[in-house]
């Protein structure tokens, strides 16, 4: 292997450079200028700052301040350095191999992450203030269109009242269930953070029986018991922050309202909590079971943003499943018809109601 | 003595007769492979470093693609730091980006508690700051990359001053909105003279000059298609809110009948905006020739120390090449990012055509001070 090349030295001052005649010695590289005076390029006192590919042609530059470069021509120049100065061995694939390594560590990462999320998760809801959760709820409830317009009729609110705290007093719930029903002709309820429940009269119109209504305040009263919404606030918080981190801008898309669109798991649990609380309130649980069943009929017309209606898991499958879990339990309203019309006229006449939609959609 | 003969004593570089085998050509040889397992790398530690490792990175990237990229067999070279760019970015972040932050927030406090003249008067402020320091962030972000930048050991440069550029980028952009952007090859070349004369490699000056007006020919089919489809966007978007307006009061006042009737009329301010649209993407797909001319004119308008240049840039080309671009990297989901970097680098090496050679015994070691942090403007603004 030649230990002897043709060299261009650049002095730092000047873009004209010098030939050179450079030897690979023990200590360095000897350089040989063509007044026959020497210099030695200790190891250490430079980098290969560039390469070309055929091996045939390397740029060496000086470490620190100095602005000398150093160009070494010659066939396997870059292989000779290799041979005979193990500080500046081309580390083959070093680069390909920590892209591997990186990669590895990033899937473990994740797994990682992925396995103690949901314990992270719930460490950080347990320690979240009811205040804050109260806030975020307002702010959530706020976004969704249709609210705003609180119903207040006094014989009605009674009875909501009266059914709220049938169903919360065995409920074991986390914080007070704030329930109320805005004027919107869309048939929904949702649960936001910090047991704010907040039913459409769309809903309470639609409804056949007060079964229904109870069924699925049950319902969310369960998002509720399980802080479900506070959790989706953290997992859209925790996509935010990553894609950040990274750069993008992904975090802002989606807004508030994203909190409501609970998952298929958050679902069936709070299907599950629903039955269980209208069981210790000793109602009847069939409630929701009818009132999916109706709605998987006309689901069509449902607006996509909701909770209640969310299609996954399909309302067949939730109805089975509540059919399933109410069994033979049979049990008994506490309420008398007056206080189920004293319910349904919360906003006023429903019937008003029902007749502009009827008008509107022009049919039934 | 005798066994270095072969060394010495032949012309160093024979010089070749004058264009006796075409212009020179640039070279380069990154591959896309190597820097994508740049790009992993530092991506995972930005990830774990909640990005602060952004600086290094792209501060690796460069060292690649310059050590990559050679004139006359010899490779440029980055010098920059991650660690010049961090402190960059801090400097700015406290003396620039959180006071003018606190002016907008102050401007907001005084116009919402009564004062809202005073409030005005300080919104406008920052809006101006923000409008002039955008141009000096480019400028500056040059400046530091030109200063990072060697060749033979030779520093380049950005002399001029970076208020000097930005207020004129300030005064231009209110020439575009009052020319409806018709100034744009006017413009493009007023900033780039700016620019380009200040670029220098040690005691070497790159020259530019070049006449807007031919340009400006070139620019006339985009100018006015875009001008067109504006116009009918414009049109389509009043009419949709005019209709927006209507239906809402028919809904008020529970007209059904004229809300269905509003719904069906929707449509055609809807087709007026795709239209538009249409029509936009078309100038936008005609603002390829313009650009490929732009950059075949700044080639032909510059020198650099009797080096004279030239560029074979063509539209349609131009456009192949951004349509691949999108093509592998809507593929692979933006992971032939790295691949798309390297295209750019050989598409200079195919365009740029180098006529003569200056005297490298006369360009000498750059003598200006080199600003000691980098881009941190441009990190805030860009
Ligand atoms: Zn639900």
């Amino acid at each position: 292997m030649a230990r002897q090349f043709s060299g261009t030295l650049y002095d730092g001052q000047s873009a004209a450079g010098i030939d050179v005649m450079v030897e690979i010695v023990s200590v360095g590289l000897m350089l040989t200028k063509p007044d026959g005076s020497t210099d030695i390029w200790p190891y250490d006192s430079f980098t290969v700052m560039s390469a070309k590919r055929d091996g045939n042609r390397i740029a060496v530059s000086r470490v620190g301040a100095s602005d000398e470069r150093l160009t070494i021509a010659g066939s396997g120049v870059r292989d000779a350095l290799d041979i005979y100065a193990p500080q500046h061995r081309r580390k083959s694939g070093r680069d390909t191999k920590q892209a591997i390594l990186v990669s590895l560590a990033i899937i473990a990462t994740l797994a990682g992450l992925y396995f103690a999320y949901p314990v992270l998760k719930n460490a950080v809801v347990a320690v979240i203030p009811e205040s804050w959760a109260v806030a975020w709820g307002e702010a959530v409830v706020d976004s969704v269109p249709g609210t705003g317009d609180t119903c207040d009729d006094p014989a009605g609110m009674a009875v909501l009242q009266r059914l709220t705290e049938a169903l919360t007093v065995n409920a074991d719930l986390p914080y007070d269930a704030r329930v109320r029903v805005d004027k919107s002709r869309t048939v929904n309820a949702f649960a936001a953070p910090g047991g704010q429940v907040v039913l459409l009269s769309g809903l309470i119109t639609d409804a056949e029986t007060m079964d229904e209504v109870a069924g699925v305040l049950a319902h969310e009263l369960g998002h509720v018991r399980h802080k479900h919404a506070l959790k989706r606030l953290i997992d859209i918080f925790g996509i935010q922050i990553v894609f950040s981190g990274i750069g993008g801008d992904l975090g802002t898309a989606g807004g508030l309202i994203m909190v409501l669109s609970y998952g298929r798991d958050d679902e069936r649990e709070a299907d599950e909590t629903g039955i269980e609380i209208l069981k210790k309130a000793g109602m009847p649980a069939d409630g929701l079971v009818r009132f999916f069943d109706r709605l998987a009929t006309k689901r069509a017309e449902m607006p996509n943003f909701s909770d209640f209606l969310s299609t996954h898991p399909s309302l067949n499958e939730r109805s089975m499943a509540t059919r399933a879990m109410v069994g033979d339990y049979v049990g008994k309203m506490p309420f008398s018809e007056e206080d189920w019309q004293a319910l349904r006229w919360i906003c006023g006449d429903p019937d008003a109601d029902n007749e502009e939609a009827e008008e509107a959609e022009g049919t039934e | 003595m005798d066994k270095m003969e072969p060394y010495f004593g032949q012309p160093r570089e024979p010089v070749p007769a004058p264009e006796a085998s075409g212009p020179e050509k640039l070279d380069c040889d990154a591959d896309g492979g190597e820097l994508f397992g740049i790009h992993v790398i530092s991506l995972f530690l930005t990830i774990i470093t909640l990005g602060i490792y952004r600086f290094w990175w792209k501060t690796r990237v460069r060292r690649y693609m310059w050590s990559h990229f050679r004139y006359k067999d010899d490779a440029f070279e980055y010098t920059g730091t991650g660690l010049e760019l961090f402190v960059g970015f801090v400097i700015v972040l406290f003396l620039v980006v959180l006071p003018i932050t606190g002016l907008n927030i102050a401007a907001f406090w005084l116009m919402e508690n009564g004062n809202e003249v005073l409030g005005g008067l300080i919104l406008g402020l920052f809006y101006i700051i923000v409008a002039v320091l955008f141009g000096a962030a480019i400028y500056r972000a040059l400046m530091y990359r030109l200063s990072r930048t060697l060749w033979r050991g030779i520093r380049g440069g950005l002399t001029g001053s970076s208020f000097g550029y930005s207020f004129r980028y300030f005064g231009y952009t209110l020439l575009q909105i009052v020319t409806l952007w018709l100034a744009t090859p006017y413009v493009t070349i007023k900033l780039f003279e700016y620019q380009l004369n200040n670029v220098w490699l040690g005691s070497g000056r790159l020259q530019f000059h070049a006449d807007w007006r031919p340009l400006f020919k070139i620019y006339l089919l985009p100018g006015i298609i875009f001008g067109i489809g504006f116009a009918v966007l414009i049109f389509g978007y009043v009419d949709m809110l005019m209709t927006q307006m209507e239906l809402t009061e028919a809904l008020e006042a529970d007209n059904q009948e004229r809300a269905d009737e509003l719904l069906q009329e929707m449509a055609s301010p809807g087709g007026l905006i795709a239209l538009g649209l249409l029509v936009l993407f078309v100038g936008w797909i005609a603002l390829f020739w313009y650009n490929a001319a732009l950059y075949r004119t700044i080639l032909a308008g510059s020198s650099f120390e009797g080096v004279a240049f030239s560029g074979k840039l063509t539209g349609g080309r131009f456009l192949k090449f951004h349509l691949f671009n999108w093509f592998i990297l809507a593929v692979t989901g933006g992971i032939a990012y790295p691949w798309v970097q390297v295209r750019w680098l050989n598409l200079i090496v195919e365009v740029v055509e180098i006529h003569g050679e200056p005297d490298f015994t006369k360009i000498a070691q750059s003598t200006e001070d080199m600003p000691k942090f980098g881009e941190g403007l441009a990190e805030a603004f860009l």
